[in-house]
């Protein structure tokens, strides 16, 4: 199978520090995907490098090729379009101060749809994908903000949804949700890897086991091992890896 | 079994402990009462700035809804419905149209408006309108040409009951006419205090300058025999009494508040009024009360009389009239425009250019040394005088680029005045939209513009709707920066380039030209509850927003 993500010898530098040493892995389609590793070991700045989130960062820099579909996003590849396709959610939820309706048709509204209808069903849509469509139908232009914390994730979910995405990135997204939410959260996941190629941050080992399907561990900023997830767990070839795993250190 | 093992260093280290810990027993105290005297010390500069917050808006509220003023007139202050004027036989009623804001009214006054002079309201009552007098044609010729004679009194009370500004005089036996007509009547001062002018020279740099009712009322009842206990020169008090019957000597048993056998034992009666004036003028120390219009032709001289008039001060039609005579006359409702016109042109010029820069300074700028001077140089002008804005305005807009003295001038001139104060406060306003939002957006494709602009500045419109009322606030309240830029006319403004006089410059030319504090406190109230609802709209406007 082609891979979605194809990522070459990639280094990344926050200005003089490297936070990313020559990793290399391929990401496959409709697949959930689980970074793991202690942290600061460079897990959340690759999932930032996927959708260029990291230009936001002051002295960033990039050296090496991040192939999405066969395109080098660091390429020529429209940072706009980039963003559309590959969708990002963040590890505290962060609707907008606005209402759940426009939080939903924000997406599609700046990417030109501006026909009542159609935003109306892509709202709809996106929002029973999110699996919480029955929740809240009834008060869409309530404020978004006063939804609870695991109904707000879900929200931001929808609104990844509702630009249509190909790939979508999480960056430990129930860290800030309690166990309820969190469930629900990994069933939606589990839901959504059907339509969609999904990359997760966690630092939670329960969680990675259970919804992934490969795993990679990250350790100081080099990729120390990929694979499949119940390899990683159960077998591991590197010993850092076991000990992470096992919880010796991290 | 202890767990810590200590070393046994030296038994007077844990006596050393032990010392310690008791002081720290006293220290515990020592910070008890500390803490009870900074509570007192905080709740008490609390209470003291509530106390004199309070304070300076109640005098000005209680100064803007009620006159309160002490007079020094040739009056007294007490009035008759019925009295005998010169112009028919016995006694007369004045009677105005109930259009016109009178309460009272002093002889004097009564005649210069029934001479025509002046043919305004305005001075006597601040209500512009014609003086439209009308008199029983007995009494034609006496008076000026603005003088309407009617056959009968009937014939007054109809023509006074349909025109604003009309006054009449009745004889009083046809006080029924008046009836259900809008028709007010209104009692007329007469009696002022005569003296003989022994009383008045100046001993021992001591001269009688006024009393007041409490006096008067002790001369008439005996209790006050020297002048000096009135401030007066040591002098003993002779009261004359007016021919028993009289309008005078009525007026002066009902001001004494005890029958006739009661008045001082001193007092000198007399028969005729003849008597009467000669009286005064040739005892010494000698006191009367006498009707005004009869003091110059019996060469009686006057003291002054000193009251305290209160009354309802602002009113409804203050706000509706328009002002006349720099602010003597009418209301202040060209003012109010002009304040708004005002306001909304400073809004309209300051808010773009405020966020605009802020949201350069806060999003787009390096933040470099050229950002950090920036900011210095914001919050320096915001710290500047406003009378330096305004000479600046004054050179610069008036002057050099030939705009003239007049709305748009003054207005430029409050913009960059107040700019500062929008720049600051948006820019803390933009500073404290989570970052999570501008990352949420960017991540969903959106650009940098449509991310500041559809979440970044809703999101903090909360905050700089805080700053640009805070500087609306600034400005409804700047009298100095206006001075030299926006002029001091009250019509209101036509065009851009027209002079405006304001509520803050009105207040200021009242005071100044010493027009009248009633109207200056009127005006500061409607100043306050302006800055009072622009501060509730835009806390409802705040609460409204997610």
């Amino acid at each position: 199978m082609r891979s979605k993500l194809s990522i070459k010898e990639l280094d990344f530098y926050y200005g003089d520090f490297k936070a990313l040493h020559k990793v290399s892995m391929e990401i496959e389609p409709n697949k959930v995907t689980a970074l793991i590793g202690p942290s600061g070991c460079g897990k959340s700045t690759l999932l930032k490098t996927l959708n260029r989130m990291n230009d936001l960062v002051a002295g960033s820099v990039v050296d090496g090729t991040v192939l999405y579909d066969g395109d080098d996003i660091y390429g020529k590849y429209d940072i706009i379009q980039l963003r559309k396709k590959i969708g990002m959610v963040f590890q505290s939820p962060n609707p907008f101060a606005m209402s759940i309706y426009d939080n939903i048709a924000y997406g599609p509204r700046i990417h030109g749809i501006k026909n009542k209808k159609v935003l109306d069903r892509i709202v709809e849509k996106s929002l029973r994908q999110a699996a919480i469509w029955e929740e809240i139908k009834n008060r869409l232009k309530g404020p978004a903000l006063g939804l609870s914390g695991g109904q707000q994730q879900r929200l931001c979910i929808a609104r990844v949804l509702a630009v249509e995405p190909d790939v979508i990135l999480m960056d430990e997204p129930t860290s800030a949700l309690d166990p309820v939410s969190t469930s629900r959260i990994e069933d939606l996941i589990d839901e959504l890897k059907k339509e969609y190629t999904i990359i997760i941050v966690t630092h939670n080992m329960q969680q990675a086991g259970r919804i992934s399907d490969s795993t990679a561990f990250f350790l100081n900023g080099y990729l120390e091992e990929m694979g499949a997830t119940e390899k990683i767990f159960f077998n591991p070839d590197s010993k850092k890896t076991e000990d992470y795993i096992s919880g010796k250190f991290g | 079994m202890s767990i810590i093992n200590l070393p046994a260093i030296d038994s007077s280290i844990d006596r050393l402990v032990e010392i310690e810990r008791q002081k720290s027993n006293t220290n515990y105290e020592k910070a008890k009462r500390r803490n009870l005297a900074a509570n007192v010390l905080l709740w008490g500069s609390a209470a003291l700035t509530l106390g004199i917050l309070l304070y300076i808006l109640g005098f000005i509220l209680y100064r803007g809804f009620r006159s309160d003023n002490i007079i020094e007139s040739d009056f007294i202050d007490s009035s008759g419905i019925s009295v005998p004027l010169d112009w028919h036989d016995g006694d007369s009623v004045l009677i105005v149209n109930d259009k016109t804001r009178l309460k009272e009214i002093n002889l004097r006054d009564l005649e210069s408006l029934l001479n025509g002079k002046p043919d305004n309201w305005g001075n006597i009552n601040s209500q512009d309108l014609d003086v439209l007098p009308y008199m029983l044609s007995s009494a034609k010729g006496e008076f000026g040409k603005n003088t309407t004679y009617r056959e009968s009194p009937s014939e007054i009370v109809s023509s006074v009951a349909s025109q604003p500004g009309a006054l009449g005089l009745i004889p009083a036996s046809f006080l029924s006419l008046t009836e259900n007509k809008d028709i007010n009547i209104i009692p007329v001062k007469m009696l002022s205090v005569g003296v003989n002018p022994s009383v008045l020279e100046i001993e021992n740099n001591i001269k009688l300058r006024y009393i007041d009712r409490k006096i008067l009322r002790k001369i008439l009842r005996g209790e006050l025999t020297n002048w000096q206990e009135a401030a007066g020169r040591d002098m003993p008090v002779r009261l004359v009494l007016p021919p028993p019957g009289s309008f005078e000597w009525d007026a002066l048993i009902e001001i004494a508040g005890v029958s006739s056998e009661e008045l001082a034992q001193s007092a000198v009666g007399t028969s005729s009024f003849d008597e009467f004036y000669s009286k005064i003028n040739s005892t010494p120390g000698a006191f009367g009360m006498i009707r005004n219009d009869r003091a110059e032709e019996n060469n009686i001289k006057l003291l002054s009389y000193r009251y305290r008039q209160t009354g309802a001060n602002l009113q409804w039609w203050f706000l509706f009239e328009e002002p006349k005579r720099a602010g003597r006359v009418g209301g202040i409702s060209t003012i109010v425009l002009n304040t708004i016109y005002m306001v909304l042109l400073t809004v309209l010029f300051s808010t773009p250019i405020g966020i605009g820069a802020a949201v350069y300074l806060t999003e787009y700028a390096k933040q470099g040394t050229l950002v950090k001077m920036l900011r210095l140089g914001t919050e320096t002008l915001a710290g500047i005088p406003s009378i330096i804005f305004g000479l600046f305005g004054f050179i610069v807009f008036v002057g050099a680029m030939h705009m003239g003295i007049g709305l748009l001038s003054g207005t430029l001139t409050l913009t960059l005045m107040i700019l500062p104060t929008i720049i600051r406060t948006s820019e803390e306003a933009i500073k404290g939209v989570p970052r999570s939002f501008s990352a949420g957006s960017l991540a969903l494709g959106a650009g940098k513009w449509q991310t500041i602009y559809k979440v970044v500045l809703p999101a903090a419109a909360p905050g700089i709707l805080t700053g640009v009322i805070l500087a609306i606030g600034r400005a409804v309240g700047e009298t100095a920066a206006l001075l030299f830029t926006m002029g001091f006319d009250y019509r209101a403004v036509k065009n851009l380039s027209t002079s405006a006089r304001v509520l803050s410059t009105h207040l200021y030319q009242l005071v100044k030209e010493g027009i009248s504090f009633d109207r200056a406190f009127a005006t500061a109230t409607i100043l306050i509850f302006i800055v009072l609802f622009v501060n509730l709209v835009s806390t409802r406007l705040i609460k409204r927003k997610y």
